[in-house]
């Protein structure tokens, strides 16, 4: 169906009287381009449809507010003029639009549409978002049909963005409240001690936790905050203001802070400075530098008794030896040029009395290098230990030629320990299964890598003389032999140097044997210690 | 005539000293010998300064036995004066000490002791030490060629 052109010619005033009586001259009868051109210039976006939907006119406000201009739109479909925006996957606008607009025509009533989101496109082609209050209004025939509708929109996009920046600009605020609570609650509950200051040196606010240290809350405030610091520690505090003022920030500041009660707390200070602002966080660290300072004094303890015990051991290695050298030489003096004056007991006393100083010697000899166990740092190294116990019984074999012992030394055995002082630990486990062997006929000794009671250790075992199992306990302390002097000689220093080197290696030795049955001497470096 | 094969012994302890010359002349080593009874008297002597004021400073020691354990200055300072001495720079010292500790040792070498010798406490080992000592440091070793214009 074609829509009917409209062509309107209405006598609109058509009276000759002036009311007020004066002579009226003949008024202009509006021709139909007169209405049409008074349509278009009518301030509120109206357009006129025909029956099919077919666009016969629009105002000049209409075609501002669709962005559209009157040849893009007259005599051609409402939907192919007005399309969905193709971006937006919710438009519904042609949808509403039409539903609307079939209302009218079948109930020839007009029909007010729902705020309607509508896009338009602009000249370039683009969409834009657009929100209309639309509201279709028949136009009838005398016989009662519909002859046209009138679209009237009006164009809410401006006053909805508004609303939508005010319902944004409420939210923001509730979400500031929020914020807000959330960090007055954090302020209210943090256990460290918070505060804002000023660089002028005052604080202005400060968080519960400052009740700590005994003052009302507003006493914090009333006086410089450098006057709670330590006067110690309080040009300390002023160059740091001083630094924080210039931009830079404050890490892991210690300060003592004065208490009510007059004791001193340590606080650990970080702050930020924002201009004439600080904003800072305190930890109590008292405790911690309570530990510290008991820790430190311990250190320094500990190295006043190592260098105590460095001297006396000095000491000891110097003074000691003197005399002995004096009570041997003499007596061998005495056996030398006297020998004709002194009779065989006398002789054989002598004797006695250089046997003692040479054994005392070797006492001091053996007690210093214990304590130079003790002493000396651990330098843990991986080691050939199959090459350092072949290097001990090297030493008893150079020093004891002729003596014929049987040795076998397992290959290969490699651990992380201190060269030199494992060393120590070969010399006095292969030495000793060497002396004990002494009386054997057929000496046998060995070192090797086994497993004891499921746990992995190295082994020194020998053939020898053995030892009372119920003396076991014994065996590793200072001074304590199993053996008679006069069977075996030794000044029972040996072992117990063994098991402090053990020991300083995280490590464990212990021994096992029977009287007449040999010996075997285990120890350990710490295996559990170490990565695989 | 000046004797120029004095052996100095620095040592403290007399006993010390009358052992270290007896276990001398027990070895048939029959230098003279100038005993220094502290650092300060061995240097007194090797520069000719104190009760040496008159000494002859072209001739010096073939050897220096040096204890490191002395009053006033102890062995390591008199050690170190002589190696920055021109005079004696180059002088043999030999440490005669009981100390084996390491420290001592490491000290000794890096002011160039010429050797360490720790004297033993049995005599007859000390003797053999003495023994050996003189037989290597007087007879067997070339010693520098003495400074000149001193």
């Amino acid at each position: 169906m074609r829509a009917p052109a409209i062509a309107v010619t209405l006598p609109l005033m058509t009276g000759d009287v002036d009311p007020l009586g004066g002579a009226v001259a003949a008024a202009p009868v509006l021709t139909a381009t007169d209405l049409q051109m008074l349509f278009e210039a009518a301030p509120n976006p109206m357009m006129v449809l025909a029956p099919d939907l077919t666009i016969l006119a629009a105002t000049d406000a209409y075609l501002a507010a669709t962005l559209t201009t009157r040849a893009q739109m007259i005599g051609r479909p409402l939907f192919e003029v007005f399309p969905d925006n193709p971006d937006d996957p919710d438009a519904d606008g042609v949808r509403n639009l039409r539903a609307s607009l079939d209302r009218v025509l079948t109930s020839r009533a007009p029909d007010t549409m729902a705020m309607q989101r509508y896009d338009v496109r602009g000249p370039d082609g683009a969409f834009v978002v657009k929100h209309w209050l639309p509201r279709n209004i028949p136009v009838l025939t005398s016989g009662g049909a519909v002859r046209t509708i009138l679209h009237v929109v009006s164009d809410v996009t401006e006053q909805l963005r508004a609303v939508e920046l005010d319902a944004a600009l409420a939210g923001r605020t509730r979400e500031v409240a929020h914020e807000r609570a959330v960090i007055e609650r954090f302020f209210a509950l943090s256990l460290d001690l918070i505060c804002v200051a000023g660089v002028d040196g005052y604080f202005k606010r400060v968080s519960p936790a400052f009740d700590a240290l005994g003052y009302e809350r507003h006493e914090w405030l009333e006086r410089p905050f450098v006057e709670f610091v330590h006067p110690d520690d309080r040009a300390a505090v002023r160059a740091e203001v001083a630094r924080l003022a210039t931009g830079q920030a404050t890490v892991d500041f210690e300060t003592r802070y004065r208490c009510k009660d007059g004791s001193y707390r340590w606080l650990s200070w970080t702050c930020a400075p924002d201009g004439e602002t600080l904003y800072a966080i305190a930890r109590d660290v008292t405790g911690a530098r309570e530990t510290q300072e008991a820790l430190a004094r311990a250190k320094e303890a500990a190295e006043a008794a190592n260098r105590e015990l460095e001297s006396f051991s000095y000491s000891v290695a110097h003074d000691l030896r003197a005399p002995l050298r004096s009570i041997d030489g003499f007596s061998q003096a005495l056996l030398e040029d006297y020998a004709d004056r002194l009779d065989a007991d006398g002789q054989k006393y002598l004797g006695f009395v250089r046997g003692s100083a040479q054994q005392m010697a070797q006492l001091i000899d053996d007690l210093l290098a214990l304590s130079r166990v003790t002493r000396s740092e651990l330098h843990r190294v991986e080691v050939d230990l199959s090459a350092l116990a072949r290097a001990a019984v090297l030493r008893l074999q150079q020093a004891e030629p002729a003596r014929q012992v049987e040795v076998v030394i397992e290959d290969g055995l490699r651990d992380r320990g201190d060269a030199r002082l494992l060393a120590v630990v070969f010399d006095n486990l292969l030495g000793n299964a060497w002396k004990f062997t002494s009386k054997q006929a057929a000496p046998r000794i060995e070192f090797a890598r086994v497993v004891h009671e499921g746990h992995p250790a190295y082994r020194v075992r020998d053939n020898g003389a053995g030892f009372d199992m119920a003396f076991a306990h014994k065996l590793f302390g200072v001074f304590q032999r199993l053996h008679a002097a006069a069977e075996f000689d030794g000044t029972g220093v040996g072992l117990a140097t063994v098991r402090r080197v053990v020991a300083r290696h995280g490590g464990q030795a212990w021994a096992e044997g029977a009287v007449g049955a040999g010996a075997s001497f285990y120890f350990t470096l710490g295996a559990e210690d170490r990565s695989p | 005539m000046t004797i120029d094969n004095v052996i100095l012994l620095v040592e403290d302890n007399p006993r010390d000293e009358e052992l270290t010359l007896r276990a001398l002349k027990k070895s048939n080593v029959l230098n003279p010998v100038v005993v220094a009874r502290d650092g300060v008297a061995a240097l007194d002597y090797l520069f000719g300064r104190g009760a040496y004021a008159d000494r002859d400073l072209a001739v010096m020691p073939q050897l220096v036995l040096l204890d490191l354990k002395l009053p006033k200055l102890d062995g390591l300072e008199v050690l170190e004066a002589l190696r920055t001495d021109e005079r004696t720079r180059l002088l043999p010292v030999v440490a005669l000490t009981s100390s084996v500790e390491e420290q001592d040792r490491i000290r000794s070498y890096r002011l160039g002791i010429n050797s360490y010798v720790r004297k033993p406490v049995d005599f007859v080992q000390f003797m053999e030490a003495v023994r050996q000592l003189g037989l290597y440091w007087l007879v067997l070793n070339q010693p520098a060629p003495p400074a000149r214009g001193a």
